[in-house]
């Protein structure tokens, strides 16, 4: 198990958002956390990813305790994630959007920019490589000297993705990244999801929106008032009636 | 004319810190003069020669100019770090409120704690870098003004490519999305911080440079003023452009001295003194009505 969720709750002030949550993300697998709105599954998310510190319970990815980590610990440790509204440096291009990520690089000391330039120089280059490579990938090529500011939903979308590659992740957290998005986009950013996974990555999709999920996912927990109330294959949650009864209103 | 050039680049220092820190770290700071002032008293403490019986402070430790000028830029960077361990966190008008609170409480320090500072008689007759080299003050004040040039083209130098560097690029995207810098592994506080104190150790340093200039340091000098107007200096240059910079501080500078030249009788210069301030108010809301991001905005770098 690449991640694991032990128990995790989530109390704001009197609002219990997630209560004892507990599952876990197999390595290379798609795994999906779906919910109705307000289930909790942006909190638990949050967790996860160091946005929130869990009130109660453990998060361990790679056999590591992560919760109480921050944010960009988790991140440099392997585990990227996305947004609900895709997020971005607005008025950088799209290539130093990319550029920025990479873990590890000497010019972000002061001094050594001014002092080792030419090591500085030479590490840009493997850097602007393999930003060209992953927006080629994603047939975001023409794109590169545009503004993230300029992007449609869709576009930013998919360079949030990207950027988030450049960190080399294991896992990678996709916050509904159907949300707002054209169908003919969503099916390319279900090809990108695939081809991602084929190269050994681990997903792990929050949504509410069934569809797109079941498309795409191994394995489906269902988050219902902050507690996992369902899981199993896609064709096992269609048929499970608590979900079912969640999904579409009990029988009045 | 020398002493505009000396005013105008010492503007331009300020300026260009506080581009450092506000046009590509996004940290908004109006606690510049306090930086100054420690930079300024930095230096005199460190230089000034053992107290006299008439004088109030204890410490003159007479040292070399050039420690007491490397010593400026470095006691201002110290201080940043302590301001910035408690105040690096909050965000936007928070930051703001608390450097300019900081900046208060350095001018109420150095007015009252005359063991360290002498109080409001301060120091004076402040020995000149290179002076013995020179017969007249004259000849002195263009060699002073060309020492100005070459110390701002340094920092122009060291900036600019700090900015084009990862370090550059990495303040801009916490600038841009916070959210998103953190997703993307940076330390976001740590790139804050490092903004912070090279920005004011380059304050510091302008400080040095002002005290030369001035050849007196009394805690008057140190007014939120001079912070109103390297922000003025900033906004209507262009943040983010080097040159636009440069020419804020020569609009603020040839306004502050154009008023000076033009006095006449005594009650025409009171009159003309307060317009200063109402010419640089006019251009500041003219250029946020018509150029909101400066004269000579900022470019957007191309890959």
């Amino acid at each position: 198990m690449v991640l694991e969720v032990k128990n995790v709750s989530k109390v704001f002030g009197g609002l219990r958002a997630v209560h004892e949550a507990s599952f876990q993300v197999k390595e290379n697998s798609i795994t999906g956390l779906i919910g109705p709105n307000g289930a909790g599954k942006s909190t638990l998310f949050n967790c996860i990813a160091g946005y929130y510190p869990p009130s109660a319970g453990e998060i361990f990815f790679k056999q590591e305790k992560t919760s109480g980590f921050t944010a960009d610990e988790i991140a440099k440790r392997g585990l990227a994630r996305t947004f609900q509204t895709p997020q971005g440096f607005a008025q950088m291009t799209v290539m130093e959007n990319l550029m920025v990520v990479p873990k590890g690089q000497v010019g972000e000391k002061p001094w050594q920019g001014l002092i080792n330039g030419k090591k500085v120089k030479e590490q840009e280059e493997e850097i602007r490589k393999k930003a060209f490579k992953l927006l080629a990938d994603f047939g975001l090529s023409e794109q590169k000297n545009d503004l993230i500011a300029n992007l449609s939903a869709g576009e930013a979308r998919i360079v949030e993705i990207a950027r988030q590659l450049m960190l080399d992740p294991e896992v990678l957290l996709l916050d509904e990244p159907a949300a707002g998005i054209n169908p003919a986009l969503q099916n390319h950013l279900i090809q990108v999801l695939l081809k991602l996974r084929q190269q050994g990555l681990t997903l792990l999709i929050v949504d509410h929106n069934l569809g797109f999920i079941s498309s795409l996912c191994d394995y489906i927990y269902v988050l219902h008032l902050g507690q996992i109330i369902a899981e199993g294959t896609p064709q096992e949650i269609f048929r499970n009636p608590r979900v079912v009864e969640v999904y579409l209103g009990g029988i009045a | 004319m020398a002493g505009i050039v000396v005013l105008m680049g010492i503007y331009t220092m300020l300026a260009l810190a506080l581009n450092l820190r506000f046009g590509t770290a996004g940290l908004i700071d109006l606690g510049v003069v306090g930086f100054f002032a420690i930079g300024a008293y930095s230096y005199v403490i460190l230089t000034a020669p053992a107290p006299g019986t008439a004088d109030a402070y204890m410490f003159g430790f007479h040292l070399p100019m050039f420690i007491g000028f490397v010593g400026s830029g470095l006691i201002s960077a110290f201080f940043a770090f302590l301001v910035g361990l408690p105040a690096i966190r909050l965000k936007g008008e928070y930051l703001a409120i608390a450097t300019y609170a900081f900046a208060e409480v350095i001018q109420y320090l150095f007015t009252n704690e005359k063991w360290l500072t002498n109080g409001v008689k301060g120091f004076i007759g402040i020995e000149q870098p290179f002076r013995k080299f020179f017969v007249s003050a004259n000849s002195y004040q263009y060699f002073y003004a060309f020492l100005i040039v070459l110390a701002v083209a340094c920092f122009w130098y060291i900036l600019s490519r700090l900015e084009r560097s990862p370090f550059g690029r990495t303040l801009k995207a916490i600038r841009e999305n916070e959210d998103a810098a953190r997703a993307a592994g940076k330390d976001i506080e740590r790139f804050k911080m490092w903004a912070f104190v090279i920005g004011a150790a380059i304050i510091g340093f302008a400080g040095s440079f002002y005290v030369w200039f001035t050849s007196l340091v009394v805690p008057s000098l140190f007014v939120s003023e001079v912070t109103w107007v390297a922000w003025i200096a900033l906004t209507i240059g262009g943040t983010g452009n080097y040159k636009g910079m440069i020419l804020g501080a020569a609009i603020i500078v040839g306004i502050q001295e154009a008023t000076r030249f033009l006095q006449a009788s005594a009650e025409l210069a009171t009159i003309l003194a307060a317009s200063r301030f109402i010419a640089m108010g006019l251009i500041l809301v003219l250029i946020i009505r018509f150029k909101p991001k400066g004269i000579l905005p900022e470019r957007n770098t191309v890959n």
